[in-house]
């Protein structure tokens, strides 16, 4: 608790102090100035914080935030935070948010290319960066436009992000995973942001904290911390799934009888396809067409789509599906 | 730089109350006239650079805080004199407004 009275005294003392060095060094290089009175300003400031927190005008930095981001610990603090742990935090975030938006609109994960209007109503803003804390806020980037949805695309693709950090954190079972994600590769891509995001062992910081409005209505409480064993729930996750069970559209493009494997066009990226000699024909006979192919993927870490495919059924897509393909 | 701090002020956070102090705040006293001749270049040392050195903005950094947190300024400079008046005194409740510092006179 803070003594008000005290801490404007305070404050006073600091003022003075920086008023007074001014004066004296006025001539000096500013860059040379700024660093000498740096301490003191830093101080001064967090006596101001300390006063509006007594006072309860705490202002929020950022009201329109969907999310507030937090690094603390390790090398975070002082109000700085290493440049690549921010990048690598706020790339992770967006990328997340455009991945579950598109699952979210289209039904199906989306590996390479959102669409252009879904990657758009799922882009976000960093609106502060809040000194002392390396506290960042976002908010989704385009306004609100669809009158009917009770919340933007982005606030609910972010919403599932936190519902993956609570479960990573809480080191929650794999069914109540598959119960939040039942698409195999929409749960590879949340989890393995949540693998970008939470710190590792070797990290420069030591937990990052979700808050804000959309943390409440999926983690029942204000604020959700990750820590070390978020990462290591999540990566354990991957690692134990490394085969699953996958069905993929996508035109086949190169086959080799010989060596009983086909190349699926999916998207942007090719899938190795191995075929049983049941299905030699039906493969020789798509070569160059679109196909669905079912079977098991065997998937490495890090990567959403599988390596191999141990291909156990085909069939040629309709023109719908094929319309559908993304 | 060493040759150009005259004394040390040691706040009594670190020194008496906390088991576990994070940081140890320090005034570093230099000899009068030091921070005009840095901040004018005269020294031969970039001045933002030697700052940071001096207020422990290199230091390790434990659960966020550097360890040395330094405030650099000439004997009777106003940094000097503001942040012994500042750390002299205490906000929180419960403590003693007024206190006492440590200091080490390395001249």
């Amino acid at each position: 608790m803070t003594s008000i009275e005290q801490a404007r005294e305070q404050a006073r003392v600091l003022e003075d102090a920086i008023a007074l060095a001014r004066a004296k060094h006025e001539d000096a290089e500013p860059r040379a100035l700024a660093a000498y009175l740096e301490s003191l300003v830093d101080e001064l400031l967090a006596v101001r914080a300390r006063i509006d927190a007594e006072l309860g005008l705490s202002a929020d930095p950022a009201p329109a935030a969907s999310l507030w981001l937090r690094l603390r610990g390790g090398r975070v603090g002082d109000g700085r935070a290493p440049v690549h742990v921010v990048g690598k935090m706020l790339e992770a975030l967006q990328r997340g948010t455009r991945q579950v938006a598109a699952f979210i609109e289209l039904g199906t994960a989306v590996v390479h290319r959102i669409p252009k209007e879904i990657d758009l109503e799922a882009s976000l803003d960093m609106l502060a960066f809040a000194k002392g804390s390396a506290r960042i806020a976002v908010a989704p980037a385009v306004p609100q436009l669809r009158v009917h949805e009770p919340e933007p695309l982005a606030d609910k693709a972010l919403q599932q992000l936190v519902a993956a950090a609570v479960w990573a954190e809480g080191e929650g079972s794999d069914k109540t995973l598959d119960d939040l994600f039942p698409d195999v590769m929409v749960r590879r891509q949340v989890l393995s942001r949540i693998r970008d995001m939470a710190p590792g062992p070797r990290s420069d910081y030591a937990e990052v904290e979700f808050r804000g409005p959309v943390v409440a209505p999926v983690a029942q409480r204000e604020a959700v911390i990750v820590t070390a064993r978020g990462s290591s729930h999540a990566s354990s996750f991957l690692r134990r799934h490394s085969q699953e069970r996958v069905t993929y559209g996508g035109q086949l493009v190169a086959i080799d009888i010989e060596k009983e494997v086909f190349d699926l066009r999916h998207k942007h990226r090719r899938i190795r396809c191995h075929i049983p000699p049941t299905l030699h024909d039906a493969a020789k006979g798509a070569i160059e067409s679109f196909v669905e192919v079912e079977g098991v993927g065997t998937f490495q870490r890090g990567e959403e789509l599988p390596r191999r495919v141990a291909v156990s059924a085909l069939r040629a897509l309709t023109m719908e599906e094929r319309a559908r393909l993304r | 730089m060493k040759d150009l701090v005259a004394a040390v002020l040691i706040n009594g956070g670190f020194a008496s109350s906390k088991r576990e102090p994070k940081d140890v705040d320090v005034v570093l006293g230099l000899v009068p006239g030091t921070i005009g001749e840095l901040l004018a270049g005269r020294l031969g040392v970039n001045a933002v650079s030697a700052i940071a050195l001096l207020e422990g903005k290199v230091s390790p950094v434990v659960d966020g805080h550097h360890l040395i947190h330094g405030f650099a300024d000439d004997i009777g400079g106003p940094k000097y004199e503001g942040m012994r008046r500042f750390f002299q005194r205490s906000d929180r409740l419960g403590e003693p407004s007024s206190k006492g510092l440590l200091r080490v006179s390395l001249k």
